[in-house]
């Protein structure tokens, strides 16, 4: 499969290169570019159709991290990485969710953080607690009581929405799940977003290494290039090792994702450590890349910014790295006390 | 006054502390953020506010009476800075011309020069810019190529700038050009006195992460300039220029608004705070400590600066200690408001968007008026002697 993959990522970059602006060009247009030709294209290729093959995610985590490292839009990481997972009588290519880590709530009150495949969004899936017991609904998004509004932040390369209830009607919510169930969806839509955003980071850390190790060798200063000073030829490889440990572990976690059984806590463990590691190094990577660029990497023209912008969100958004380390270490003494076999599930793993 | 680990200065110092708070929130609406946004407002304001400053002695505090100053000491001066830095700076762009542009004129200045110029930097009448970086001579600033050619009686300059702190709105220029021949280095740099009026001067603005109104270009095409408009002796500039610096790395007193910043995060969390675990929380106090260490690291700069000692070590060390603090604040309040801190003021951000607007201008501490390896070059130099930079 090694090869198929390796053919299907030179698929997905002349895919980038002929529907979206490349890195250098991506800020000179409109924030968010329009990315509509990119939609079509990818759907005409089977991309929004990857999973229903087997270990079909190991190739749709390919096309995340590509469009990652393009500053591709939130409608394909939420279609290609969120949307297989959620069921339904509605079209799942306009259902939305949240990448935010706000945990259950009710259905009032407002959900951040959102990704939607389009800007035809018809519902938006919400956990809720329901006559004490976990409900995960669909809430029409301009239905009763319910509205969608555009939420600006520091990363312009991602157009994300907040659902705002404010007196949904209690029979209005499409109900997908209770109980177990919705638990069970909920933590299933949990590790997509982890993975999702390590995928989109790796991308991320992988272009703004690239970025900085050509510059460091082009820029000159003292009559040098910058890259024969050990200040930054060191610090070139502390983000290179930084990439490298970051693409080992979300590896990992996509396999485990990849395989379809249902996931063990070691599994669940890796995705935690993917998402920890990825986040962590791409806000890394990416604000060492703007400190080698200098000035230039803030202009509003270079994509250095950009990639900065859009790592520091990842990294804030889904569960913060302390609680994913957190999970990760108990499952790690787990297994040194139970001699590695699997035995407790962690929390939000399935049983 | 002495301010060696005294964090308050004193009860004098309190008052002026509340003064100007004071002023600030009666001129200010609360969800000011700087001068440079979109809004022409905002800059009109801290013009205003400049003047309001200046008539009340507070504006060039610790400038002698005879330049347009209080004769205040240098540690009134010093609580001004923080109290402007902590509140956004709410006298706009006058920063250059009070923290340093003034201080040089009155050090390297002729009497015709500090005449024309100092009076009116002292009541807020005029902008400085300051044309020192090029697109070629970024860290490696003495190998600037900006010419200024002898023609007849005066000179013609000729030449880029670039990253210029508001030339757009300035009234005039501190620039840096080479009057000794190319491979003159630091010896061949003399420092002009230029009205950005001046027929061949062409400025054009750099959008960028700080801001569409901050950042700017240059462009100079055979600009006249006359001897009187020297600062200096001519070849001499590099001198002026490292003084210059030297003032700029503790002008800005980061620490001061870092400060308000982790007690607003404090106001925006509330209950939340309480059921924080102790390693955020203790995330939060160390930050506070080292706001304060650079704080204390300035303070020591600035006592040497006023006993025209050498204070190259002092002011890059106080430099690397106050921007790596604002971003060690920048990170603190992610990890405590996680995915919020980067929501804009539009998106109904906490504190108005003053946590996002921190991190991006904190991304960029680092790299301007001299990047941290810059800094830590000049330390090394003390440390460990000259040595070819590698």
């Amino acid at each position: 499969m090694t090869g198929e993959r390796s053919s299907f990522r030179q698929v997905v970059r002349q895919v980038l290169a002929d529907s979206w602006p490349p890195l250098a060009e991506y800020a000179s247009g409109v924030l968010p570019p329009n990315a509509e030709r990119l939609r079509k294209v990818s759907d005409e290729l089977g991309w929004w159709e990857l999973e229903d093959e087997d270990g079909g995610f190991a190739f749709a985590s390919i096309a995340i991290q590509e469009l990652g490292g393009a500053l591709g839009p939130g409608e394909l990481l939420q279609g290609l990485c969120v949307n297989p997972v959620i069921a339904g009588s509605a079209d799942p290519r306009r259902v939305a969710c949240s990448w935010g880590d706000s945990g259950p709530g009710g259905f009032s009150g407002e959900v951040s953080w959102c990704l939607a495949p389009g800007d035809d969004v018809e519902r938006v899936l919400v956990f809720a607690e329901q006559t004490g017991e976990p409900v995960a609904a669909l809430v029409r998004s301009q239905g009763a009581g319910a509205r969608l509004e555009p939420m600006t932040g520091s990363d312009p390369t991602r157009r994300f929405w907040r659902l705002v209830m404010d007196g949904v009607p209690p029979g209005e919510p499409e109900i997908l799940a209770r109980g177990d169930e919705a638990a069970l969806l909920m933590s299933e839509v949990e590790q997509r977003v982890s993975v999702g955003l390590a995928l989109d980071s790796l991308g991320i850390a992988r272009s703004a290494l690239a970025l900085t190790v050509a510059y460091a060798k082009i820029r000159e200063q003292f009559g040098a290039p910058i890259g024969s000073f050990q200040a930054v030829k060191h610090r070139c490889v502390d983000m290179f090792v930084l990439v490298e440990t970051a693409d080992v572990l979300v590896e990992a976690a996509v396999t485990a994702l990849a395989s379809g059984a249902p996931l063990g806590p070691s599994g669940v463990a890796s995705i935690a450590m993917a998402k920890a590691a990825s986040c962590d190094a791409a806000a890394e990577v990416t604000r060492l890349a703007l400190q080698t660029h200098g000035g230039i990497g803030y202009t509003w023209e270079h994509p250095c910014h950009l990639l900065l912008r859009r790592a520091k969100l990842n990294q804030a958004l889904g569960r913060n790295p302390r609680s994913l380390r957190r999970a990760v270490a108990g499952r790690l003494v787990a297994d040194a006390l139970t001699g590695g076999q699997e035995t407790t599930p962690l929390r939000g793993e399935r049983k | 006054m002495t301010a060696v680990l005294d964090f308050t200065m004193g009860e004098s110092a309190a008052a002026l502390r509340g003064r100007l708070r004071r002023m600030v929130a009666e001129f200010f609406p609360d969800d000011f953020l700087g001068a440079f946004t979109d809004d022409p407002a905002d800059l009109a304001l801290t013009q205003r506010f400049s003047r309001l400053l200046a008539d009340e002695g507070l504006l060039t505090v610790a400038w002698p009476r005879e330049f347009g100053g209080s004769d205040g000491s240098v540690w009134e001066q010093t609580v001004v800075r923080e109290e402007m830095w902590a509140y956004h700076e709410p006298r706009g762009p006058q920063y250059m011309g009070l923290n340093w542009v003034g201080p040089a004129i009155m050090a390297y200045g002729t009497a015709e020069q500090k005449a024309e110029h100092l009076p009116r930097i002292a009541t807020g009448e005029t902008i400085w810019c300051q044309g020192f970086s090029e697109p070629g001579s970024g860290s490696d600033l003495a190998s600037l190529q900006t010419r200024a050619v002898r023609t007849g009686d005066h000179w013609e300059i000729t030449g880029q700038k670039i990253w210029t702190s508001y030339a757009g709105m300035a009234d005039w220029c501190v620039l840096a050009a080479r009057t000794g021949d190319k491979d003159s280095g630091r010896r061949g740099i003399s420092l002009f006195l230029i009205p950005m009026d001046r027929p061949g001067i062409t400025v054009r603005p750099l959008r960028a992460m700080l801001g569409p109104h901050h950042l700017n270009e240059c462009f100079f095409d055979s600009v006249v300039a006359t001897d009187a408009e020297v600062l200096g002796e001519v070849g001499t500039g590099w001198s002026v220029m490292k003084t210059a610096l030297a003032h700029e790395r503790v002008g800005i007193a980061r620490y001061a608004r870092c400060e308000r910043l982790l007690w607003l995060l404090r106001d925006v969390l509330r209950h939340e705070w309480d059921d924080l675990d102790e390693g955020v929380r203790n995330e939060w106090s160390g930050a506070l400590v080292q706001v304060r260490v650079a704080r204390l690291l300035a303070y020591r700069a600035v006592e040497r600066q006023e006993g025209n000692e050498m204070v190259d070590l002092e002011a890059s060390q106080a430099r690397i200690a106050s921007t790596t603090c604002d971003q060690q604040v920048a990170e603190v309040v992610s990890q405590l408001l996680g995915p919020r801190s980067l929501l804009g003021a539009a998106a109904g951000a906490p504190a108005h968007g003053a946590f996002e607007d921190h991190w991006r201008y904190a991304q960029a501490a680092t790299v301007a008026s001299g990047t941290i390896e810059i800094q830590r070059e000049i330390v090394s130099r003390e440390l460990l002697g000259r040595q070819a930079v590698r």
